[in-house]
């Protein structure tokens, strides 16, 4: 490790600079206005400046509330370990079953082809195929294996997690695959050598060398889809919501100040989840490495 | 008794189109250190991944003690592999490198844990135990990567260049401890090299390779005095190559330059210190010598030639000097440093580079 040393002339103060306004001006500044208004007070009419602690109450006994966090963090509990098991599994396919550099470039190309288009035309894209008439019912009713169309597969929870999977399963991929291909792979002969088996080489070598990456990877994955309002709007028709998308709600019914006070919960929230991955693993290393 | 003994028969390995190794034939007795030396690309690493399981042969058997182990998975073979990056398990303490195959074979903790530290008093590195391999130093790792190969009780220690990233003084007292802990523990070490110097010092028997082929294999002595081609003679270094070249009517010529010949002929004939035909000769460096131009006394046995001296390079204790004469490559004589200061030779004098003719090595 380096250390970063301070010169007499400031160069290093320059240096510094762009990236302390970016963070200050939209970062700090931004959270600075939202914690300030969500203890403000408001009604049909307006908000007033106060200092009252009325939305934070309001939010922490309503079981609404409660039953959102549930459902978001079940959401993200389960986008999380499929996006897990693919990222691995695939990760794991890439490094050690594909023999030539090339082809595992290309292969690696090939899972970013999805992400070329936009989040929204992907998401859409699911409706005409997940729907009463969509084309998975089709198939499946005319080689008789359904009498009627399956009513979960669109606007249902299914629909939502299918969708992050879809959408964010990259975000897993990267960080695993990254830290696993920096595996020297004398050290998997090595573990070969002293007897270990396939199994054993996973579970004593590789899983212990990609968490950083899986934790990387689920710090993605839990950010994206704890601040998720718009997947799950769309993807369960409604039906479903997340915390972000009663915020979503709040402000479209210009309750600023409890939309904030949320807000600054779930930051709350997702920096305590965040801070427990950290915990764990060092971060920093994956990046430095 | 010790164990260990392998045998290969007709080995062959291709990479595509390349015949890595081609037919390859060895013994090597148990309980004796062995290096495979040879340039890179020689297929000398192959080999050992071949004997190690992690390559498969493409043809050809393998014994190791009498039993054939062609269809013995790496893992399950009597070999530990020592690799040349040493390949320490970057996330686990030394002791628990060390600890890694019983643990994997179901030994509990303390057992594992005891024997690991019997180990790691043998390579004199018990303060290390905790230790992550980053906090080593390179001959640091390297003993924790040597004690990790012998905790598996292996008949065949296998060591992939295991002292090339090591620096000069490191790799000489290294490779003395390489050859005590082998004579500690009787077992077969093979060991690959492209360094001659570390194969001569180390090992009951060198296996000089090229091009996917054993070109001599033999003691350290007989490998180093008596190459049996020129390919072993200009690998092992400290020879100069003579080309000759064979006239009619039973004449020999040593090629000194292009058009220089030295007539050895009358030494075909002798009984005593007699000269055989060959193709090419190796002479060693230091066995031969430079004498002023103006003494010409000769004493029997004894050739000599004009030339004249190309440059000087100081070695320590001795001087390498590279003359202008030689076919293909150019002669260098090794003087030593007294011998040297005696003389005071210069670059650009000429001289008469005197060598006995018992001292000719005929090659194939």
């Amino acid at each position: 490790m380096q250390k970063i040393t301070t010169k007499e002339n400031g160069v290093s103060w320059i240096q510094v600079t762009p990236l302390a306004i970016i963070l200050l001006g939209f970062l700090i500044a931004p959270l600075l206005v939202i914690l300030t208004v969500s203890f403000w007070e408001y009604d049909i009419g307006g908000m007033y400046p106060a200092f009252s602690h009325v939305n934070y109450t309001e939010i922490l006994t309503s079981h609404t509330t409660i039953n959102l966090y549930l459902r978001t963090f079940k959401f993200t509990f389960f986008v999380w370990l499929i996006t897990l098991s693919i990222g691995f599994s695939v990760s794991y396919f890439l490094s050690f079953c594909v023999a030539s550099t090339t082809w595992r470039i290309a292969l690696f190309l090939l899972c970013t082809i999805p992400f070329w288009t936009s989040n929204v035309i992907r998401m859409i894209a699911w409706i005409p195929f997940l729907g009463r008439n969509g084309a998975i019912n089709q198939g499946l009713a005319s080689m008789g294996l359904i009498d009627q169309p399956l009513e979960f597969l669109l606007f249902s929870e299914f629909a939502v997690i299918l969708t992050y999977v879809h959408l964010y399963t990259l975000f897993m991929i990267v960080p695993i695959f990254n830290a696993m291909s920096k595996i020297d792979p004398d050290v998997i002969e090595a573990a070969r050598d002293a007897g270990a088996n396939g199994w054993q080489i996973v579970r004593h070598i590789i899983v212990p060398l990609t968490l950083n990456g899986v934790a990387l990877g689920s710090i993605f994955i839990i950010t994206l889809v704890m601040g998720d309002f718009f997947i799950v709007r769309v993807m369960s028709g409604g039906l479903s919501g997340s915390v972000a998308s009663a915020m979503y709600n709040e402000i479209t019914g210009l309750q600023y100040p409890a939309a904030a006070a949320n807000a600054v919960l779930l930051v709350i929230t997702v920096v305590l989840l965040v801070s427990v991955i950290l915990r764990f693993v060092d971060v920093r290393k994956v990046l430095t490495e | 008794m010790s164990s260990g003994k392998i045998e290969i028969s007709g080995i062959n390995k291709f990479y595509g189109d390349v015949h890595a190794v081609r037919s390859v034939d060895l013994t090597i007795e148990a309980g004796s250190y062995c290096c495979f030396l040879g340039p890179s690309g020689c297929g000398k690493s192959t080999l050992l991944r071949l004997i190690a399981g992690h390559e498969t042969p493409d043809s050809g058997e393998m014994f190791i003690d009498g039993q054939s182990i062609l269809n013995t998975p790496a893992r399950d073979r009597p070999t530990a592999m020592m690799f040349q990056s040493y390949a320490l398990f970057p996330h686990l303490t030394c002791i628990d490198n060390i600890a890694f195959s019983e643990r994997m074979h179901g030994i509990d903790k303390a057992t594992r844990h005891k024997n690991a530290r019997e180990i790691l008093e043998v390579v004199e590195m018990s303060d290390y135990a905790d230790r992550l391999p980053s906090q080593l130093s390179g001959g640091q790792r390297q003993r924790i990567a040597l004690a990790r190969a012998l905790i598996t009780k292996p008949k065949v220690l296998l060591l992939d260049e295991p002292l090339s990233a090591l620096d000069e003084n490191l790799r000489v007292k290294m490779r003395n401890e390489l050859k005590s802990v082998q004579k500690l523990f009787g077992i077969t070490f093979v060991h690959v090299t492209h360094t001659n110097t570390e194969a001569i010092a180390t090992s009951d028997k060198v296996i000089v390779m090229g091009d996917g082929v054993v070109d001599q294999e033999g003691t350290p002595y007989e490998i180093f005095n008596h190459p049996s081609s020129a390919y072993t003679a200009r690998f092992m270094g400290g020879h100069n190559v003579l080309v000759s070249q064979e006239g009619h009517s039973g004449q020999l010529r040593l090629a000194i330059g292009e058009g220089q010949l030295i007539d050895v002929s009358k030494y075909l004939t002798k009984k005593q210190n007699g000269l055989v035909v060959a193709k090419s000769y190796a002479l060693r460096r230091d066995l031969c010598w430079l004498e002023d131009i103006k003494g010409n006394k000769m004493s029997a046995g004894v050739e000599n030639f004009k030339s004249e001296v190309d440059t000087i390079e100081y070695e320590g204790a001795s001087f390498k000097v590279t003359l202008t004469s030689g076919h293909p490559e150019k002669i260098i004589v090794r003087i030593s440093d007294v011998d040297f200061y005696k003389a005071q030779f210069s670059e650009g004098q000429t001289v008469r580079c005197c060598f006995k003719i018992k001292n000719l090595c005929p090659l194939s």
